[in-house]
């Protein structure tokens, strides 16, 4: 009885985690395809609108539109949070692997590296990067994507160890497989449910660090809409256009905790430890 | 007038009936062996005697302690019960500590929940009940912790934890599976004290039979959750009535096992010379050397083809760490392994692959050693990759066919995953692995120590058949003397990481000569020799 009810809450989470993730990813592919540039166009006789009418969300000091600079603005949020993810996976996988297959020396190494890069805020390593590189996408991608390889590096490590342990490694060894075989047969599928968690948690950490990045001045640059630099443009209207601050703050809010939710409930469902 | 008297006890968990009409009588200073195979119910039966089912289980039935009735009593008067009524002990001692909590204050909290004493007075009790099951404050003092204590000390904690108030009925739900055989007889021998002197009833749950016959009073023989026959442990197990014990009582002597004679003697096919294992030890000091451990210590053994060798030792002798030098898993500090005479890889360098063909493996845990994300047919055909060319689809099939068929799996199991098998069916699965290139060599790690007694005679059969009808030789490694005395003709003492004796297994079971093999033989309670003597009124 209980366990039933426990579970559909759970699914209800599940579900709304799923439906924000839909969400983003439709305004990303919406935005390629320009569905929202109308609603980016300058337009000074339209500015402070309050939301309503034919401007939804209202629109800002240029007379753009809210709805469609929040839209727009996920492809920045959601380009430089995947990528960043993607940056981890490819850089931490591997490193992880290593580091548990050979231990020693390696192993070392991986877990100092580690250590180091998690005593090393992410905004000022972004702060350095956009001295040298100059801000922009990259420089966020850069930043946030180092600091996603300890993440992926560590979790890879460690269950990669108990896996190693296990006797279907053993057999696996017995039968003639190479180290690179284990690795891709035995390894990451039996890690993938896990990784596919993480990631989605870091890609709602990537999204509220970009938010970051994009307020203080160092993700994307004007003209391309930005939730972070929205939140940024809002702070001195707060008292003429409150819905500025109010719109693109929930778009963030939702999303990351959306994501959060989601990666937690796919850890719980991917992982056999926890499944049952 | 019985102790605890349990009259139809029945237990239903969604709607079905997982035990039906339990009843049996504990009578003070006597100890009952309720023996089951796993699914059987003796772990519900404890449960519902101290009425600790999980939710949504629902008994009916009479539990009478001393005259009280426990199944309509409260919570409240139960949590007196359970602790000075009933004590209980469990499989896993790790688990049934406090590991943050030193010894003598766990004891001591325990008599304090139950009896209003000054904390000194609790210590000084808990000081007594850890003395009383062997763990001597001289030696042993209170002050440590769980993680501080082998297997079998923590396993005499939860004892004295169970003890401390002086309970008048103890439930042992498999108190020394996780023990080495030594421990064993020694808590076992420490619950029989407890019982001759405080008068204390036991009920002692386990699958293994040669551990109840020599300890159990009378047993209760537990089959799809009732019992099928009971009584005097002696006419039980010398004359079973029921067929299903008769059947248990054959298959854990392995009695439908019969070796095949051996063929005219080959040539060895795998050698090992002097192997040395070590392992980096504690340092000696904070910048002190770090002393190399060896876990194996000048080992030379030789398998013949189609031979079968026994290799037994307590857990922690080195035994697993023998096995992974043998099938080059692990390099050796020192020594050499050769497979089909020549070296069989040393160091960073693979094993050639007609070697690899030549032996292969099936381990202990039949859980860790399929991988959960691989389809039976996948796993089987994984050691197909060792023969030099590719096979086609339709003779990779045909092997994998094959495998399951001699293993008894239908080909069905072929695009099923591991998780819906047994445990039983699983180490069938390995095998299947295992066979599927037919190695001349077998190595089975502990492969059958997990399973139920008919499984393992099921497997160990198959075993003996293969040897017979194809010439595989095995390597079988187990704590279990009853198991290698049944398969093997030749036998290995392992000790602390070095072979203390060897021999013909008949003659080394029956004249060990090495001290230590003589102690494994003493304490390993052995069914036929209980069984075979005259009942004593002990």
């Amino acid at each position: 009885m209980s366990a039933a009810v426990h579970g559909k809450r759970r699914d209800g989470a599940f579900i709304a985690g799923a439906l924000i993730a839909l969400l983003l990813l439709l305004a990303v592919v919406a935005n390629a395809l320009g569905a929202f540039d109308p609603g980016l166009v300058l337009n000074v006789d339209a500015r402070f609108l309050s939301p309503g009418g034919q401007h939804v969300l209202g629109t800002d000091a240029l007379g753009r539109d809210v709805f469609a600079m929040i839209a727009a603005g996920a492809t920045a949020s959601l380009g430089v949070a995947l990528s960043a993810v993607a940056i981890g996976l490819l850089g931490g996988v591997p490193l992880g692997l290593i580091a548990a297959a050979r231990g020693g020396l390696a192993d070392e190494g991986v877990a100092r590296v580690n250590d180091l890069l998690f005593a090393l805020p992410p905004l000022l390593l972004a702060v350095l990067l956009a001295a040298t590189l100059g801000p922009g996408v990259v420089t966020a991608i850069l930043a946030l994507g180092l600091f996603n390889i300890p993440v992926f590096a560590r979790i890879t490590r460690a269950s990669a160890r108990t896996l190693l342990t296990r006797d279907f490694v053993n057999a696996a060894r017995v039968a003639g497989k190479g180290r690179l075989a284990i690795g891709f047969e035995h390894l990451l599928p039996n890690l993938s449910g896990l990784l596919i968690a993480q990631a989605t948690i870091q890609v709602a950490l990537g999204i509220a660090a970009e938010a970051g990045l994009s307020y203080v001045g160092l993700g994307a640059q004007p003209p391309a809409p930005s939730w972070g630099r929205m939140l940024h443009d809002a702070q001195t209207l707060t008292a003429i256009a409150p819905w500025l601050a109010w719109f693109p703050g929930m778009a963030l809010a939702g999303s990351v905790l959306g994501l959060g939710v989601l990666g937690d409930r796919l850890r719980e469902r991917l992982d056999p430890r926890t499944r049952r | 007038m019985a102790l605890l008297d349990v009259r139809a006890l029945s237990v239903e968990i969604g709607g079905v009936k997982t035990l039906q009409d339990i009843s049996f009588v504990l009578e003070p200073g006597e100890i009952l062996g309720l023996v089951g195979e796993s699914g059987s119910g003796k772990s519900l039966t404890a449960l519902a005697i101290s009425r600790l089912l999980p939710p949504g289980a629902t008994s009916t039935g009479e539990v009478r302690l001393e005259d009280r009735d426990l199944a309509d009593m409260p919570e409240r008067s139960l949590c007196e019960v359970r602790g000075r009524g009933i004590g209980m002990v469990f499989q896993e001692p790790a688990t049934a500590l406090n590991p943050l909590l030193r010894i003598g204050a766990q004891v001591a909290e325990t008599v304090r929940a139950h009896r209003p004493v000054s904390r000194a007075e609790a210590f000084a009790l808990a000081a007594n009940a850890l003395a009383r099951v062997g763990l001597d404050p001289g030696s042993i003092s209170p002050q440590r912790f769980p993680h501080e204590l082998s297997g079998g000390q923590r396993q005499r904690v939860a004892l004295a934890l169970a003890t401390v108030l002086a309970p008048r009925v103890l439930i042992a739900d498999e108190p020394t599976t996780a023990l080495d055989v030594a421990t064993q007889a020694q808590i076992l021998g420490l619950l029989k004290t407890l019982a001759a002197t405080e008068g204390m009833a036991v009920l002692l749950i386990s699958h293994d039979l040669a551990v109840v016959a020599r300890f159990a009073d009378r047993l209760a023989i537990l089959e799809g959750g009732r019992i099928v026959e009971s009584g005097p442990t002696h006419a039980v197990l010398g004359a079973p009535a029921h067929a299903y014990t008769q059947r248990l009582r054959r298959d854990f002597a392995l009695g439908g096992l019969t070796l095949a004679p051996r063929a005219a003697p080959a040539g060895p096919l795998l050698v090992a010379r002097d192997l040395v294992r070590e392992y980096p030890g504690e340092r000696t000091g904070l910048l002190g050397r770090r002393l190399p451990k060896r876990a194996i210590d000048g080992v030379s053994l030789t398998v013949g083809a189609g031979e079968r060798v026994g290799l037994v030792g307590e857990s922690g002798s080195g035994k697993s760490t023998l096995v992974r030098l043998l099938l080059a898993l692990d390099a050796p500090t020192a020594g050499s392994v050769e497979m089909g005479g020549q070296p069989f890889a040393s160091g960073e360098r693979r094993p050639k692959r007609s070697q690899r063909r030549l032996v292969q493996a099936v381990f202990q845990d039949p859980f860790g050693s399929l991988n959960p994300r691989f389809r039976v047919e996948r796993i089987v055909a994984e050691p197909l990759a060792l023969l030099e060319e590719r096979l086609a689809p339709v003779e990779r099939t045909a092997r994998v066919g094959r495998a399951l068929e001699a293993v008894g799996l239908g080909a069905d199991t072929r695009a099923r995953y591991p998780h819906e098998f047994s445990g039983g069916q699983r180490q069938r699965i390995a095998l299947a692995r295992a066979l599927v290139i037919e190695p001349k060599l077998l190595i089975l790690d502990e492969a059958v120590s997990g399973l139920d007694a008919s499984l393992r005679a099921q497997l160990l059969e198959l075993l003996a058949g293969l040897n017979a009808s194809r010439g595989l030789g095995y390597l079988l490694v187990s704590h279990d003397l009853g198991v290698v005395r049944a398969t093997t003709e030749r036998l290995l003492v392992m000790h602390a990481g070095r072979i203390v004796e060897e021999g013909p297994t008949t003659e080394v079971l029956l004249a060990p000569r090495h001290p230590y093999t003589q102690a494994l033989i003493a304490a390993t309670p052995d069914l036929e020799r209980i069984v075979g003597e005259s009942p004593t009124g002990a």
